[in-house]
């Protein structure tokens, strides 16, 4: 083992910064629930492509972010039945919202647990 | 992206849908007036959303799915006004009848029900990145 949790640590890391690209992505979806013609977009985690290690990876901040670079599908809805072709149900949108918040929080618990859990084997004493 | 975009894109909704209940509250208030600046009775107005276009150049292929909205303009009712029997009013015409704003007050209120639910979505989504925020701040603690 190379380092203590480290690979638990970018895992978990990874996984928060996706849900807050995911909250972004569906506060935009309510933002325009009254935007005529808007089709809904949600982001999802594609496992293979992040976890390869020749994905594509930006070296300098000035290149272009390439599609999918972080592993990160874009998917687009369909129109609404509404008059104004709006495709964002109010309510989905809340809940699957609400859902990916709780995702992050229970995450950000999880890296104080392991933090903890270093701050024992480097003290040798619970705190 | 982070906390403090996503509250930006919900602001965004939280002005647009303010505008929204503006309007409505405008057409519910000028529901009977007859005479405006420009002649003839009131025309009602609607506002019309779309999506607000990125404000750097170069923007990732997620940034499309993350845009604030916009009032792109107030549409004003083209529709004929309501002409109604009113003898006696100070702008009838010669037959007695006035031109009335075509504006109904019930479709108002359905508007403006649908304004405040969208306008408490947006608020909720600002909570909700309060709330990500002070979880990650207490990481180690």
């Amino acid at each position: 083992m190379s380092s203590l949790f480290g690979p638990t640590f970018d895992l978990v890391e990874s996984s928060m910064r996706f849900r807050v690209a995911r909250q972004a992505v569906l506060s935009s979806n309510v933002a325009h629930s009254d935007t005529p013609g808007y089709r809904r977009f949600d982001l999802s985690f594609d496992e293979l492509v992040a976890n390869r290690a020749e994905r594509l990876t930006r070296s300098d901040p000035r290149h272009m972010p390439a599609a999918g670079a972080d592993g990160y599908t874009l998917e687009r809805g369909e129109y609404g039945s509404r008059p104004d072709r709006n495709g964002v149900d109010l309510d989905q949108e809340l809940i699957t919202l609400s859902r990916n918040a709780g995702s992050f929080t229970e995450q950000a618990e999880v890296l104080s647990r392991l933090l903890s859990l270093r701050r024992i084997a480097v003290t040798g004493e619970p705190r | 992206m982070n906390l403090k975009e996503i509250t930006n894109i919900a602001a965004s909704g939280l002005a647009a849908q303010r505008t929204r209940l503006a309007a409505t509250a405008s057409n519910i208030a000028n529901a009977e007036t007859t005479r405006t600046e420009g002649g003839g009775p009131y025309r009602r107005r609607d506002p019309v959303f779309r999506t607000a276009q990125p404000d750097i150049g170069f923007a990732g292929s997620l940034s499309r799915a993350m845009r604030s909205v916009e009032v792109v303009r107030m549409n004003l009712d083209d529709g004929p006004p309501v002409s109604r029997f009113s003898p006696g009013h100070p702008d009838a015409d010669e037959n007695g009848f006035v031109d009335f704003p075509r504006v109904h007050v019930v479709q108002e209120m359905a508007n403006l029900m649908s304004a405040s639910r969208s306008y408490e979505s947006n608020l909720l989504i600002i909570r909700k990145a309060r709330q990500m925020a002070d979880a990650a701040l207490r990481i180690g603690r």
